[in-house]
């Protein structure tokens, strides 16, 4: 659900208000003990109440992230698994292609942009410097700079190339 | 063992190794000949130490206006220059060789030469240039802080430094601002079973292939056969460096 700028604007303020409002609350928690036992829960019902209409606006406001699928049927990994872990698996697989020549497929940087490319309006992948880019959805979103593009292409090779180096034999997987 | 025995060895040799090559090519697609190296190596084993990759360069075939080996490299690995040739990328140039007193000249391509004891190796203060186990000599550009001390101490002036922003990369050679960079021997392509670019380039031109690559440990490579019976020489060969590249007629 996308919020309208109103609501926006409204759900803002009343998360700048959040601090303000919650402060006597929250103070009012820790002297509950000071009350009688029978007292106790009439005084919570209403606050959980309170608090209640303060948290549920602001997680509908967060913006909600659907990155575009990639081209194969599933990934290498489970996309749970991917969403924290594939810098790690990048990492790995960065050392043992560099240095020891290895280079498999399943967590290859190469094929993780020719599977996740996002064409734009001619039909053409977009670059990492288009905010349409797989990887920047999400790097935008939490904020989180990617280095690997300033030397890494972040689109695959032009199909006329591609050809070409399709036509060798991918020995093993 | 006696001589006809030998001779029968050699022709059933000849035959199998013609039945294999007739094999590869009827499976690949029509049209697709491959210029490729016997027995590469599976995409998830280590290259090993047993292997020395090495060029011989024939300069009695290298023509002195030809300059497709530095075409084929620059297009391979997406080297494009700024204009400016005092700090362009070059991992591959042509050089002219002029004697004064014979007037006689000659034209070779130079090169990183793949040093055995490469002083790159040796003078780099994080780690990120280093001889792989087969003989290459690459910088790995996640730990080069770009200091450039490699470049000083290369004899043969084989790297680069990369002083601009770069985009649109190749997607197998990753290059960017504030690293060194050389010939990597087309790694990449070496590591799937082809040989580098250059090498096929020259193989193409009208001089014939002055350009040899192969594995200079395998006795059985045309390399090794070569560098066995015939006369060649290393450039600055008092270094002891042992380069992996090899000259002849120089």
């Amino acid at each position: 659900m996308i919020p309208k700028p109103a609501q926006v604007a409204i759900l803002n303020s009343v998360r700048l208000l959040r601090p303000i409002v919650l402060q006597p609350v929250l103070q009012t928690v820790r002297r509950l003990h000071l009350l009688k036992p029978t007292q106790r829960p009439a005084l919570l019902l209403p606050l959980i109440l309170l608090i209640s209409t303060f948290l549920l606006p602001a997680h509908a406001a967060a913006p909600v992230l659907k990155p575009m699928k990639g081209k194969g049927e599933r990934c290498v990994e489970d996309t749970e698994f991917m969403r924290k872990n594939h810098m790690e698996l990048l990492l790995h697989q960065r050392d043992e292609t560099v240095h020891r020549g290895i280079r498999t497929k399943k967590h290859n940087l190469k094929e993780c942009i020719s599977c996740h490319a996002i064409n734009d309006a001619n039909g053409t992948p977009v670059s990492a410097a288009d905010p349409k880019h797989f990887c920047r959805q999400c790097h935008d979103y939490t904020s989180v700079k990617i280095d690997c593009f300033e030397c890494h292409s972040s689109k695959p090779r032009p199909s006329s190339r591609s050809v070409r180096s399709s036509s060798t034999p991918n020995t093993s997987d | 063992m006696s001589e006809s025995e030998n001779k029968i060895d050699d022709y059933r040799r000849r035959f199998l190794g013609q039945g294999a090559a007739i094999a590869a090519t009827v499976t690949l697609a029509p049209g697709v000949i491959l210029n490729s190296i016997a027995n590469a190596k599976p995409a998830d084993e280590a290259v090993s130490n047993k292997v020395r990759w090495g060029f011989l360069i024939d300069t009695n075939k290298c023509g002195s206006g030809c300059n497709d080996c530095v075409t084929a490299c620059n297009e391979e690995n997406g080297l494009t220059g700024f204009n400016r040739p005092e700090t362009d990328a070059q991992w591959i140039r042509k050089v002219t060789l002029h004697n004064k007193q014979t007037q006689h000249s000659l034209s070779l391509p130079m090169m990183c030469q793949h040093c055995e004891n490469p002083p790159c190796v040796d003078v780099c203060p994080t780690g990120a240039s280093f001889k792989r186990a087969d003989g290459i000599v690459l910088v790995d550009k996640h730990t080069c802080i770009g200091c450039r001390y490699c470049m000083m101490a290369c004899p043969y002036k084989a790297r680069s430094f990369v002083h601009e922003t770069l985009t649109d990369q190749v997607p197998e050679v990753p290059r960017g601002k504030g690293t060194v960079e050389s010939c990597t021997l087309c790694v990449h392509r070496v590591d799937r079973g082809d040989i580098p670019a250059c090498a096929e380039a020259c193989a193409k031109t009208d001089g014939g292939a002055a350009i040899l690559f192969g594995d200079l440990n395998n006795p059985d490579s045309d390399i090794a056969k070569r560098v066995a019976s015939e006369s060649s020489t290393q450039v600055r060969a008092d270094f002891r460096l042992n380069p992996g590249v090899r000259y002849q007629g120089i």
